[in-house]
């Protein structure tokens, strides 16, 4: 939990990660009592309790979702049906584990079946990328590029990633999550979400020159 | 080697938490050129994945969202509060009743199915789940239930629209159909076929091709023929096209592949086309290529003059 831009870390933690270490996680636990507080009174209906829990996290959700399917529109549909899942399955939620990784597999979740409800390019951008005589179709010389086009170009190469490379690149590099976090987000193993992080630095590192 | 490359790998995006351990690393990276040069071109690759490069929500958006979920809440509210109406005691007179409800409906459409059947064969044969498909000329959907035994499913909303000496029979199906067999299996093959054919959602449509690929099936050359040319969304057509790569040598697809180049809507796919022709036979991507001269893509046009000058230099 140690990555920039943790809602933990957002919350102001990290400004006082100079205190001794057994303060901070004093501090960490007491936090943790009171996020579960908010569970158990949202759990009985209490709104303003549910709406705190969500204000904490849910910017992050949506720089997720908009990430993953690369739209407001689906974004903002995909962040709706997320919190009520998380509203009507609140009671289920194991306190013992992390909220923030309970909360973001719903939205993984919910994003992918919104996505393969439209269409399942991701499989297919997989096969693109992943055959050969492809990098032929596209003229493979590149000009002397600024920092600003170079970064467009890296948007445009992320945008092409399957779907699964988009989200591990986008929890690994942004979220800066650890693989095993994101294996445990995604319901994968760690082996399977570095593949699909190699694959993805490659892909985008093939197609520009860095 | 890999292992310590693995590990600068773990350093470089922050999988190591131990200070030691990095220390150690760094160590063995300032002694080994080659891992030093390892290391700048991971860190290289990190700085290219910078946090700008991806999307940030804005304020407003947000906000909106907050203001439309705090309304979808409420409703969700209002229907707990009417469940938390009823106490305990209510909950468990309602579920009694259901039960004695469902059971005496249950009893008298068993009686009722009984009565029937002895009244009219054909009505019966309906009740019971029985379908008399043989009997019938099914126009729709014969390429799926020719060989498929019917009298397995359960068919709800049996419609008979008699007009004419016409007589249509709608199935709507309801339960849940598994329809399994080896991949040369003609019912197999004759529902992948329907579904390419038919489907409208394009995420079953690519599973169904890749399904099609799986079976190396020559059978499906028609049927991807025309996908490639038909369907309506480019990226059906671009798969059913290269799935067409493997029998390449067979004319149909070479002339169907030479029409793609001529009047596909899609850049990507007419490229596609003439690379896929040039790979395999210089007279059909020679005539594609020299009917190129009209094309707006710079690339389409750079890759036709290329196979027209190959062809030249063949000569």
């Amino acid at each position: 939990m140690e990555g920039a831009g943790r809602p933990e870390l957002l919350e102001g933690w990290q400004k006082r990660s100079t205190a001794p270490r057994g303060k901070k996680e004093k501090r960490m636990n007491e936090l943790k009592e009171i996020e579960n507080e908010l569970i158990n009174r949202a759990v009985k209906g209490d709104g303003k309790a549910f709406e705190r829990l969500i204000r904490k996290y849910d910017r992050q959700i949506m720089n997720l979702l908009l990430n993953i399917l690369k739209n407001e529109d689906d974004a903002s549909d995909a962040y709706q049906n997320t919190f009520i899942k998380v509203y009507n399955n609140l009671g289920q939620f194991n306190k013992r584990s992390s909220f923030y990784t309970w909360l973001y597999r719903i939205a993984v979740n919910t994003a992918y079946t919104q996505y393969n409800k439209k269409i399942d390019h991701a499989e297919f951008n997989e096969y693109i990328h992943s055959s050969e005589g492809d990098q032929d179709m596209e003229p493979d010389v590149e000009p002397e590029l600024t920092d600003e086009e170079k970064l467009e170009l890296v948007k445009k190469e992320i945008d092409k990633l399957s779907l699964q490379q988009r989200t591990v690149v986008y929890m690994k590099s942004c979220e800066g999550m650890k693989f095993r976090e994101i294996a445990e987000t995604m319901s994968l193993n760690e082996g399977t979400v570095k593949k699909y992080f190699f694959r993805a630095v490659e892909n985008i590192k093939n197609n520009i020159s860095i | 080697m890999d292992n310590i490359k693995d590990k600068i790998f773990d350093l470089v995006y922050d999988e190591i938490v131990n200070a030691d351990e990095k220390k150690n690393i760094l160590k063995k990276i300032e002694n080994d050129p080659e891992l030093k040069k390892y290391y700048n071109l991971l860190k290289k690759e990190k700085a290219m994945l910078d946090k700008d490069v991806f999307s940030k929500a804005s304020d407003e958006l947000l906000e909106s969202n907050r203001e439309k979920l705090s309304a979808a809440i409420s409703n969700e509210n209002k229907k707990i509060n009417f469940t938390d109406i009823l106490n305990n005691y209510g909950r468990r007179f309602l579920q009694y009743a259901a039960v004695i409800l469902l059971t005496f409906y249950a009893t008298m459409f068993h009686f009722k199915g009984q009565e029937k059947n002895n009244n009219g064969p054909i009505e019966s044969g309906i009740k019971t789940g029985a379908i008399p498909y043989e009997n019938v000329a099914v126009v729709s959907g014969e390429s799926i239930y020719k060989d498929v035994d019917m009298n397995k499913y359960k068919v709800e909303n049996l419609k008979i629209d008699e007009s004419g000496d016409e007589i249509t029979i709608d199935f709507n199906v309801s339960t849940n159909k598994v329809i399994k067999g080896l991949k040369n299996d003609p019912a197999i093959i004759n529902t992948l076929k329907y579904l390419v054919e038919n489907e409208n959602n394009t995420g079953v449509k690519l599973k169904t091709l890749k399904a099609i690929d799986k079976t190396s099936d020559p059978r499906f050359k028609e049927t991807l023929i025309k996908t490639m040319q038909n369907d309506t969304d480019p990226i059906i057509r671009r798969k059913a096209m290269k799935m067409l790569g493997d029998q390449i040598k067979e004319k149909d697809v070479r002339e169907a592949l030479y029409q793609v180049v001529l009047n596909d809507r899609d850049e990507t796919n007419r490229i596609q086309a003439l690379t896929l022709l040039e790979e395999s036979d210089s007279e059909y991507a020679g005539k594609a290529a020299r009917s190129a001269s009209s094309e707006n893509s710079e690339y389409f046009r750079f890759k036709a003059e290329e196979i027209n000058s190959n062809s030249e230099k063949g000569r």
